[in-house]
């Protein structure tokens, strides 16, 4: 085997450094006792912070060996001054330390690197454990690995890290929301979200973070308030998977939890100063893909005509039109246009009609710059860490980005050997000048933009300041009356004035901290208290200016959020030796107290601010104004148990019990337990698999956790409104139930831990099911009821599924290193049972689409298997519907299959598409989530890179249906089936020769067309207008009815076919059916490419730092997608101010206007120590 | 000592930190909602405005929307597909039950409270809203409804009660809420100066509610006229139903907000809505015919008037079509011919465009016979707008010089004196008990004394001769007065049910639900469909919507399966808007 030898020791300089200064510690106690030919060294091991127990100490080359106790002691003889200790520690770097005349030793380990198997892991309530004694698994993330690339949110760096966890940005702006979602969907009635910890702090954190009342047609998500993390900030990130983890967090860790703890002072030499700056620029390469081959128009060019001429001079009608069908550029016309300056007899000069990429001409290089500068230090009794960093962004959309300052302090002082006091404290104040709405953003505007206007030439957006926007409109009416078009009327937002003239900014100032007392008792006892807070304010202003075709007068609106939590604990630790055993026990107390409000002052939709520009609250009608508030407030109080015995570091029992009081439940019963359990047995220590074994763990966990609900849930409430003047009162519609209670979810996992050849080679493997009962939904009710929803307490959706990961560490020699791991999750959830009557649970319906599911066992109505037996639900979570297309469905009848057109000839839906009607189209959940990651270290250069994939899994785009309907696509340029010469004359003989390819349809973007919009690509002659002939017919293959129970066909003979002009069929034909606009999921990205060297210490020294390193990176580059549709799959979300049926603002696996080009973004980072 | 005092320091820390967390708050008190107020603390009189408001809005939006282009009306020249393509999909009732599970907690309120006019306009209000559910929709939950606070699966998913029990039940609430409107208003003290300002319809007058009370017993026992005998019933109550337009049940608008707006004004929603809202050519010829001057409260006339003229063209000259010339424009015949052109004629317009027909052989419309202009129903399925030679049109702004939009002065505003949300008028009374006489029933009064009535209303109601009669002056199309119109042979009261019905269909302008009715029950007016028509037939009800199939469909299948598919169901299945529910059935009506 001389591939896998004793690995090398790669112990970092800062280690280094402090192992040097702590020996000279050490001499101070020397000769103690000098008689005996051996010495007792006596030392203690920990990660840095925190003791390590059980670490083994050898002597090299002899037996003797000891192990570190529960506080990281050791104690071990060895022969004299001129041995040399050998530490190992599971998942750490071993160390060998000559003794020479030290007889104290602290030790600090560094984890391996690419090490994510075994080591030491922070758990639940901040107890950190050894990984191999845990009975459930943890995914952890290294800061550094965090760090390496710059992220304007941090989850974004989580993604393709851990198995089992779903990073999904859910738009493509610095703001944008980020979903993190662990081991699956597993509640119905919420974000599937996972709690957040950071330091011990609970902080908010949820996708429900778009606005309300912002104006029309103004939907605007202004991020997850986790964004205000600062990477840097981060030491280590713990993800808590599966409830047997969380259950100590109770009912908030029921999607898991992430636990951050932030870095503190580390022993420094020289000032303690590290400065880091990293600087980045994204840099689009990749535009949506538009119809840039004609201007607007409904008609195609064929001369000047009277719907697109001045006195028989070409006009070009942006402006005018959506439609993109119009004059084809490029082709050596001319025409009247928006910007043609005059001649001397007062006529309009044509100038050429080119084509513009305007996507590509409106973004800009976007630009991140994040400087930080952190001081650090610790001594025997003080240790502290003060960061600031700024993060300056910069969007690819001018004038979006986001600026974000953070200060982290993180103190700890020891009164004396047993009293500690520390304190963590973390303010943020992030702030956005503009954030583009979403669903009708600006880049809707430039997509928009007839592709004849240069968008830069309408950058001097006013034309009116103040009043009216220049808009790209012919000078001349198009049609035979003179006058210009008045811009209050016509055209398109003028996207330079959307983006200066409409925004959207924000400040969020949010603080969160804690101080904490510990206490040593005795050896065996600890205990500690602690306070802590999570408190943000927030403050969005909106403001649109006249002229905005979406709030013709302007809009003007305030809003103020606030929300506090505060979290009171303490914890009493038992810890003690028995013999072979090692029990640890715990027992504490939580006090949770949550509370926040809104507040919005704004102008009524369409009433407008009075004077032009000014922007305040003062300049709203009284008659226009409108005012809303609201505030809520929760309590949960909860006690807690938990105790961990170990046998002779071979097998571990952890249990745990807790039990909450929650105020958002009825009275008399609010309280509920729930206990876990979970068992680690190290098999090889039971049992010799050899030496090439290292590890080989079993684990097991059941856990059972309560959960809660919204405040407010219980009773119906009557709303108060107005109707013009009067005052009315309402009925909510939704009902509440006072009988409501708590959740419950039952969650087994079973797992392998393997390690071959010193760990060298590394496996994990989990299987996980989770039952969550009791799940308090929002269904739909029956109108007719008098509520259209209701709050249950029902159902049982079971979340099942694999995680796998699989490390190795290929080269391990004196100037090499290459590590790579590759994780593997496949998740399903099912909706088990619903309540009685509800056959289905409805996440959101749009169009044609949605999603919701049967419940499993629950025939699906309408929907039948080859044999026509009734199809029966298997209750997956997360299909996508669609309209079945009418066909022939008689076997016997030769057009079996064929589309059943109607009168016009076009495509109908069985059933007028209703919802007892409709099919699956697919699944937006994907079949496998993979990510790898890779090192490899040469000498002083790193290369880290990180592969996501996703395959499988489906989303319908809402872009891809809307501007399919404006012929705004590239594609639809030309998708007429194209006619070989020799069938021009006998069209339905080439057709009928493969139906499968030609008539019939199935998948994606599947409808068929023969014709084009010109002769040239197919079109047929076709009577437009009455009075004009165009070359642009165009028609579905497929039959119609003869009214008498026969079928006549559809397929080109000239004197049966039902022809369309070409415009209308590829734009109409679609409209009805989601799959037209679906699309496969499947993705490949780059997550990371990074290469980062330290320079060499000689270098360092003589520049008097004490260390530097450089490192170069890009990251987030979309390798591959299935689909191609020029969307990012990732971004399959959708949001709207309204809740979607899981109470979430986001829609999953429906995309709308996420066309933001995709970027290529180049970062250096530099980190100096002083 | 040493080692105690540490520990009471220790204990002090530990202590100040936990009390931090401030003490233990009563969760009941942590738990009572902020936001809202409870059941408990509603107030009748503000219940009582919701449930007027809702009402009023969604009857009078479909009247002067859907079903005004639906009855030919009006047109919508763009995304017209529901308005004026007969493309109907399933309408979702869940408002309608809303404002009736509102109105349920005002009439228990009321009857809490012993309120008589309050319990009196609850009845009202409940037959009103159930009436319409089983007009439009046939079948559906009545008794069992608005239940879903009561546990129990009967109660969650209620079931449909027949059309036929529904009707029953309406006329039963509308006798059990006169007695309430009893005395004046000095002698209901339950009536104070906000249920004034509460009742949005008749300012807490309890004489008018019972009038209206009377007068939709009268609507219904005509609209069951066709399935049994109602001729005693019409007779017992033709004394007590609106006696005046002053009686007619209509919101005034307030223009505060697009809820409270007339639903087309530019106002708060742009100018597209407005623009795309037109006339429509049936009614537009009907009135050209006619002479009648209602049209010019109605619509705008064409900003370019069409004239068709040879000499403004060069002789041989076939393909120039139009040409324009001191804001009038002139058509060629001689290309008008080439192209396929011709002038809209009513009689021909269903050859012209035959629905179903291949585009290639269709004739296309131009109209040059009046400044007023209207688009023919169903003319296309895509290019509305371009209708009438119109080159300035487009999808997406729907300008047309050739085509009367609504007149602008009177309808692009929020509110106005001719804005309002109509319920029921005087005017359909007199049209009702002219049907009724005319079948011989004794209704004080003969059938060509409530039809002359019924248009003298209709005329008042539009103030045609007071506020309007300049313009029916200036305008050379139209009779100046009411004596000179009713005398016309093609007005005069003639003896049949059609011209009573064509008289009511006309003065159900922008208040469409009962023309519509009445087209389904008798036929009349006889309506063409056009080229774009989504079917062969305009269709007779609404189909059960989404959300109720969804969630009640054990229930709906029930219902739907006694409903009468006809061959114009197509792929729809039984739950159609061409089905035919009770009501029809067996009366080889509309079609």
């Amino acid at each position: 085997m001389p591939l896998f030898k004793w690995p090398m020791l790669l112990v970092g300089f800062s280690l280094f450094a402090s192992s040097v200064a702590m020996a000279q510690d050490g001499t101070a106690a020397k000769k103690a006792d000098g008689r005996q030919a051996t010495i007792v060294v006596k030392g203690k091991i920990t990660d840095g912070a925190t003791p390590l127990v059980g670490a083994n100490i050898t002597e090299k080359g002899k037996k003797n060996s000891t192990a570190s106790d529960a506080a990281g002691n050791f104690q071990l003889a060895v022969a004299g001054p001129g041995a040399t200790l050998v530490v190992t520690y599971v998942g750490y770097d071993s160390v060998e330390l000559p003794v020479n005349d030290r007889i104290l030793f602290d030790v600090a380990l560094i984890p391996a690197k690419g090490n994510s198997l075994s080591g030491v892991v922070v758990t639940a309530l901040g107890i950190t454990r050894s990984k191999r004694s845990l009975g459930y698994d943890v995914g952890q993330v290294n800061g550094d690995d965090l760090n390496r690339v710059a992220q304007t949110n941090v989850l974004n760096g989580l993604a393709g890290q851990v198995s089992g966890v779903t990073v999904s940005a859910t738009g493509g702006n610095p703001t944008s929301s980020v979903s993190v979602v662990i081991r699956g969907t597993r509640s119905l009635n919420s974000d599937n979200q996972p709690l957040f910890v950071i330091d011990g702090i609970p902080v908010k954190n949820s996708l429900s973070n778009v606005g309300v009342n912002n104006g029309n047609s103004n939907d605007v998500d202004y991020g997850n308030v986790i964004s205000d993390l600062n990477p840097n900030d981060i030491e280590s990130v713990s993800v808590l998977k599966g409830p047997s983890a969380a259950a100590l967090y109770g009912s908030r860790a029921g999607n898991g939890v992430v636990l951050i703890t932030t870095k503190s002072g580390k022993k420094s030499k020289g000032l303690g100063v590290t400065f880091s700056t990293t600087n980045e620029l994204s840099v689009p390469y990749h535009y949506f893909p538009l119809n840039l081959d004609y201007t607007v128009g409904t008609d195609p060019y064929t001369e000047p005509n009277g719907f697109n001429s001045w006195n028989g001079v070409l006009v070009d009608l942006a402006g005018t039109n959506t439609y993109r069908f119009g004059t084809p550029l490029n082709v050596g016309l001319n025409a009247i246009q928006w910007n043609s300056p005059m001649d001397g007899n007062g006529n309009y000069k044509a100038l050429p009609l080119v084509s513009h990429n305007n996507l590509k001409s409106f973004v800009q290089t976007g630009i991140t710059s994040t400087n930080s500068v952190s001081i650090e230090n610790s001594t025997e009794k003080d240790n502290y860490r003060f960061s600031f960093t700024n993060t300056a962004n910069q969007g690819i959309i001018p004038t979006t980005g986001l600026s974000r300052n953070n200060l982290s302090l993180n103190i700890d002082h020891k009164v004396n050997d047993a009293f500690k006091l520390s304190t963590v404290i973390n303010y943020t104040r992030s702030a956005a000048d503009n954030i583009v709405g979403g669903n009708d953003g600006v880049l809707k505007d430039v997509a928009y933009l007839s592709p004849s206007v240069d968008v830069n030439q309408l950058k001097n957006y006013w034309l009116t300041p103040g009043l009216q926007q220049r808009k790209a409109l012919p000078p001349v009416g198009q049609d035979q009356s003179p006058g210009a078009l008045d811009p209050a009327d016509n055209g398109d937002n003028n996207p330079w004035f959307t983006l200066n003239q409409v925004k959207n900014g924000f400040v969020r100032n949010h603080l969160f901290g804690n101080i904490k007392a510990t206490y040593e008792f005795s050896k065996h006892i600890s205990a500690f208290a602690r306070y802590s807070q999570d408190l943000y304010y927030e403050n969005r202003e909106t403001k649109m200016s006249k002229s905005n075709n979406n709030e013709l007068y302007g809009y003007y609106g305030l809003t103020g959020i606030n929300n506090n939590e505060s979290n009171t604990d303490f914890l009493v630790t038992y810890h003690n030796k028995f013999k072979k055993f090692d029990l640890s026990a715990s027992v504490g107390g939580n006090l949770q107290y949550v509370n926040g409000a809104s507040q919005q002052v704004y102008s009524a939709p369409g009433g407008g601010i009075i004077a032009p520009e000014f922007f305040n609250v003062s300049n709203i009608s009284q008659a226009n104004i409108r005012n809303a508030s609201s505030s809520y407030q929760k309590a949960v109080y909860s006690t807690y148990a938990t105790a961990s015995l170990g046998y002779e570091d071979l097998a571990y029992l952890d249990v745990t019990g807790r039990n909450d009081w929650s105020s958002t439940l009825p009275t008399g019963n609010n309280s509920y337990f729930y206990p876990s359990a979970s068992l680690s047995l190290l098999l090889n220590k039971m049992f010799n698999f050899g030496r090439d074994v290292s590890l080989v763990k079993i684990r097991g966990g059941w856990a059972s956790v309560g959960k809660d609900t919204d405040p407010y849930n219980l009773y119906g409430t009557v709303g108060i409104g107005s109707f013009g003047g009067v005052v009315t009162q309402a009925l909510s519609s939704t009902l509440r139930n006072p009988n409501l209670k708590p959740e419950q979810a039952i969650s087994t996992e079973l797992g392998v831990d393997l390690g071959f050849y010193n760990n060298r080679l590394r496996f994990t493997g989990t299987v996980y099911r989770s039952d969550n009962k009791n799940q308090v939904l929002s269904i739909s009710t029956p109108g007719s009821s008098g509520y259209t929803g209701r709050q249950i307490n029902a159902g049982l959706v079971r979340s099942e599924g694999i995680e796998l990961q699989l490390g190795a560490t290929i080269i391990n020699k004196k100037d090499w290193k290459w590590d790579v791991s590759v994780n593997y999750t496949k998740n399903n959830a099912y909706v088990m049972s619903l309540a009685d009557g509800v056959p289905y649970f409805s996440f959101w319906q749009s169009g044609p689409t949605g999603s919701w599911t049967y419940a499993k066992g629950q025939p699906i109505p309408n929907n039948f298997d080859a044999n026509g037996k009734q199809v029966i639900s298997d209750g997956k979570l997360g299909q996508l519907w669609d309209n079945e297309m009418a066909t022939v469905t008689d076997k016997n009848s030769p057009y079996y299959g064929y589309p059943l057109l109607d009168n016009g000839g076009g495509f109908q839906k069985v059933n007028g598409g209703n919802f007892q009607h409709k099919i699956v189209a697919g699944n937006f959940n994907p079949k496998l989530l993979m990510g790898v990651q890779t090192s490899l270290t040469w000498k002083i250069f790193t290369l880290n890179a990180s592969f996501d994939m996703r395959l499988g899994g489906i989303f319908y785009s809402r872009t891809y249906r809307y501007m399919q309907s404006d012929a705004t696509l590239a594609k639809q340029v030309n998708v007429g089936i194209p006619i070989p010469a020799k069938y021009a004359n006998n069209i339905p003989e080439y057709l009928k020769s493969n139906p499968d390819a030609f008539i019939k349809v199935k998948g994606f973007q599947y409808f068929h067309l023969v014709g084009g919009p010109n002769a040239a690509k197919g079109g047929f002659n076709y009577n437009t207008n009455g009075n004009i002939y165009f070359p642009d017919g165009a028609f579905y293959p497929g039959v119609y009815s003869d009214g008498n129970g026969g079928y006549v066909e559809n397929l080109g003979d000239p004197n049966l076919t039902k022809y369309d002009n070409y415009e209308d069929a590829v734009t109409n034909g679609p409209w009805s059916f989601a799959r037209m606009d679906m699309f496969d999921a499947s993705y490949i990205k780059l997550r990371e490419l990074s290469i980062a060297t330290q320079l060499p210490k000689k270098l360092a020294t003589a520049l008097k730092l004490q260390g530097i390193s450089v490192s170069v990176y890009t990251r987030n580059i979309i390798l591959w997608t299935k689909a191609k549709a020029g969307i990012d799959p990732e971004q399959a979300f959708r949001y709207q101010p309204g809740p979607q049926g899981n109470g979430s603002q986001f829609s999953q696996g429906v995309e709308y206007y996420n066309i933001n080009p995709w970027t290529l973004p180049v970062g250096i980072k530099l980190n100096v120590r002083f | 000592m040493k080692s105690a005092k540490k520990i009471t320091a220790v204990i002090c820390v530990f202590a100040a930190i936990l009390a931090m967390g401030s003490s233990c708050k009563k969760f009941a008190v942590l738990n009572s909602d902020p936001n809202h107020i409870t059941p408990s603390e509603a107030s009748p009189d503000y219940l009582l405005s919701g449930v007027l408001t809702n009402s009023a809005s969604w009857y009078g939006n479909l009247g002067s929307g859907m079903m005004s282009g639906n009855m030919q009306q009006t047109y919508q020249d763009a995304f017209n597909g529901g308005f004026s393509q007969y493309q109907w999909d399933g309408m979702d009732w869940s408002g309608n039950y809303a404002t009736l599970n509102n109105n349920k907690l005002l009439l228990q309120k009321a009857q809490a409270y012993g309120w008589n006019f309050h319990q009196g306009v609850a009845l009202v209000m409940r037959a009103f809203n159930f009436g319409n559910i089983a007009d439009y929709w046939g079948d559906a939950p009545d008794s069992a409804a608005l239940k879903g606070d009561e546990s129990g699966l009967q109660n969650q998913f209620p079931a449909f009660e027949t059309q036929q029990q529904m009707y029953a039940d309406v006329l039963a609430d509308l006798k059990a809420a006169i007695p309430f409107f009893n005395g004046t208003v000095d002698q209901h003290a339950e009536i104070t100066g906000i249920t004034k300002t509460a009742d949005v319809i008749y300012g807490g007058d309890p004489t008018l509610w019972k009038k209206f009370a009377y007068s939709l017993m009268l609507r219904y026992y005509m609209r069951l006229s066709s399935k049994m005998n109602v001729q005693a019933n019409v007779e017992a109550i033709a004394d007590s139903v609106f006696q005046a337009t002053s009686d007619n049940c209509v919101m005034m608008l307030q223009g505060a907000d697009q809820a409270s707006s007339y639903q087309f004004c530019s106002k708060f929603n742009g100018p597209s809505g407005f623009n795309r809202n037109k006339l429509c050519g049936t009614l537009t010829m009907k009135l050209k015919a006619l002479n009648d001057p209602r049209i010019v409260i109605m619509g705008e006339p064409v900003a370019t008037p069409s004239v068709v003229d040879a000499t403004q063209f060069a002789a041989g000259d076939n393909s120039t079509l139009v040409t324009i010339v001191n804001n009038v424009r002139y058509i060629n015949p001689a290309a008008a011919a080439a192209e396929h052109y011709k002038q809209f004629d009513p009689a021909t317009y269903s050859q012209d465009r035959p629905y179903g027909a291949q585009r290639a052989s269709l004739w296309n419309l131009y109209d040059t016979s009046s400044v007023y202009v209207g688009i023919p129903i169903s003319y296309d399925t895509y290019g509305d707008f371009l209708y009438n030679i119109n080159g300035s049109g487009t999808q997406s702004n729907s300008l047309s010089n050739y085509v009367s939009y609504l007149r602008k002065d009177i309808y692009d505003n929020p509110s106005g004196p001719l804005l309002f949300q109509t319920l029921a008028t005087y005017n359909e009374i007199c049209f009702d008990l002219a049907e009724a006489a005319l079948k011989g029933w004794n209704v004080k009064g003969s059938a060509q004394t409530w039809y002359n009535k019924g248009i003298q209303a209709s005329f008042d109601e539009w103030q045609i001769f007071s506020s309007y009669q300049n313009d029916v002056n200036n305008y050379f199309g139209c009779v100046k007065d009411y004596s000179t119109y009713i005398a016309q042979p093609s007005v005069a009261y003639d003896g049949t049910l059609q011209r009573i019905i064509e008289q009511k269909w006309i003065a159900s302008w922008q208040a469409c639900n009962e023309a519509y009715m009445d087209w389904r029950r008798t036929g009349y007016p006889a309506l063409t469909i056009g080229w774009g028509s989504y079917r062969a037939q305009i269709p007779v009800r609404f189909a059960y919507d989404n959300a109720e199939l969804q969630s009640n469909s054990a229930n709906a299948e029930v219902a739907i399966a006694k409903l009468a598919t006809t061959p114009y169901v197509a792929t729809d299945g039984s739950n159609s808007s061409w089905s035919k529910f009770w009501l029809l059935q067996g009366t080889n009506k509309p079609w």
